[in-house]
């Protein structure tokens, strides 16, 4: 694929523009963009929207980074250089973000159910278009595969180009069920005859979630995967997810706001 | 505050042209780099709630709307050259790759650094063996030998440091023995396979999972 979609001149040399880093910020740009809409569209202040979004999106980045770090250096023994290395790892980002947003809705006098209602569909379309930034940049890849939709990495700069192998095109894959999520969890909250509990459209995209990232899971093949129990550390924070949105809809699922 | 928010989103701005210019400074190139998009975000918030009081009191929101913009473009920006840029200067200060090589067009490679890579490296592979092991190591199951790689029983430290990213599985034949000339070169890039990264890097990006 092309981890690097440009190499811009500067002085003494060029400077490389990675498809991952420009993913991620349309991801970011386009889901954040329908948030803030879909927020003031609820009636919310947009300045105290756009505020909330950009602690939010701190939260998440720090969350992301930090499980990254922790299952990482848990995994090697050493720290160090998982911080060196730095990754992201999106649940982390999914869990800090959800609890930035939780302690920042409060001082900003924003309703935090509505918020996370406002997040849907947003989260996984911008999801989706960072998967695309994983496909290109073949950081995160599939497992060993040759029959239908396989692909093969032939840049070596790309992790899932070491070596060549046809793989699963295991990014396009999580990229259309993202779409398939957003897509059912729209429907769903547009089907209902009264709106559900603030929340829970955020809980059921969440459950889904959860259940996609658990099934495709085995799919993938790069090595960086922390394993517990021969269980991947996604899956099983990919099944906690699904478990906390399944108990919360449980507990009132059709009391309004 | 609406002002305020628009110096913060400048100064993240200055930051990010910074960690382009200076990717090669040890640290520095890091800080700035990664430094920028949060600056961006304090900005952000700063110029949302600029707009937000603005509104309240029936001001202008102009200032806050400004940092706001700045601010975003600030961090969309910084993030790109931080998961680029940023993320190889990591490794060069680290210690884990450093900037030997150097191509044609003026270019600087990568590489991983002089002596034995870190157990992590190994894995970046899947495990088939690409980065070399560490001097006395027991083998892995399907460990073979690598072109490219350093021999495993051998001082790591007399050998040419293997290419960060690896380097192709079908190099060109080795270039003629030259004690002053770099590590590797172009020659060691196969005709018609992409180059390495250059300047900055861009090796792997971070591993998003």
């Amino acid at each position: 694929m092309h981890p690097v979609l440009v190499e811009l001149p500067v002085p003494g040399g060029t400077r490389p523009v990675g498809a991952y880093g420009v993913c991620l910020a349309l991801a970011l740009l386009v889901g954040g963009g329908l948030f803030v809409r879909r927020a003031v569209r609820h009636g919310l202040d947009v300045g105290r929207v756009c505020a909330a979004l950009a602690l939010t999106i701190g939260g998440a980045l720090a969350g992301a980074w930090l499980l990254f770090v922790g299952v990482e250096g848990l995994r090697t023994g050493d720290v160090r250089h998982a911080i060196a290395r730095g990754g992201l790892v999106f649940l982390g980002g999914l869990l800090g973000g959800a609890g930035a947003l939780a302690v920042v809705a409060r001082p900003l006098r924003l309703p935090l159910g509505v918020l996370a209602d406002c997040s849907v569909p947003a989260l996984p379309l911008g999801h989706a278009i960072g998967r695309i930034g994983c496909l290109l940049g073949g950081c995160c890849y599939g497992a060993p595969w040759d029959g239908p939709f396989a692909i093969t990495y032939a840049d070596v700069r790309a992790s899932a180009a070491q070596p060549s192998l046809s793989r699963h095109a295991w990014p396009l894959y999580e990229s259309l069920a993202l779409l398939l999520v957003a897509g059912v969890v729209v429907t769903w909250r547009a089907a209902r005859r009264r709106s559900p509990r603030d929340g829970a459209t955020f809980a059921v995209y969440a459950a889904l979630y959860g259940v996609v990232r658990v099934v495709l899971e085995p799919l993938r093949g790069d090595a960086m995967r922390g394993l517990v129990l021969g269980v991947s550390t996604s899956q099983w924070l990919g099944a906690c997810v699904v478990l906390a949105a399944v108990v919360w809809l449980a507990r009132r699922p059709h009391l309004p706001a | 505050m609406g002002v305020a928010s628009v110096l913060v989103g400048v100064l993240a701005l200055l930051m990010m042209f910074g960690g382009i210019l200076l990717a090669w400074l040890p640290a520095v190139g890091s800080l700035l780099s990664f430094g920028a998009p949060v600056v961006a975000l304090v900005g952000a918030v700063l110029g949302g709630l600029a707009m937000s009081r603005a509104k309240q009191e029936g001001g202008s929101s102009g200032a806050g709307l400004a940092g706001l913009i700045v601010s975003i473009v600030a961090f969309l920006l910084g993030l790109v050259f931080a998961l680029t840029c940023g993320l190889c200067n990591a490794l060069f200060t680290a210690g884990v790759a450093s900037n030997q090589g150097r191509f044609r067009d003026g270019g600087v490679m990568w590489r991983v650094g002089r002596g034995t890579p870190p157990a992590w490296m190994r894995d970046l592979d899947g495990g088939l063996g690409i980065v070399p092991p560490p001097p006395g190591s027991p083998p892995r199951p399907g460990d073979e030998p690598v072109p490219g790689a350093a021999p495993t029983d051998g001082p790591a430290a007399e050998e040419p440091p293997p290419a960060f990213p690896p380097p192709p599985l079908e190099p060109a034949p080795a270039a003629p023995a030259n004690p002053g000339a770099p590590p590797a070169g172009p020659a060691a890039v196969a005709p018609g396979t992409p180059k390495p990264p250059a300047a900055s890097g861009a090796a792997t990006p971070a591993a998003p999972r």
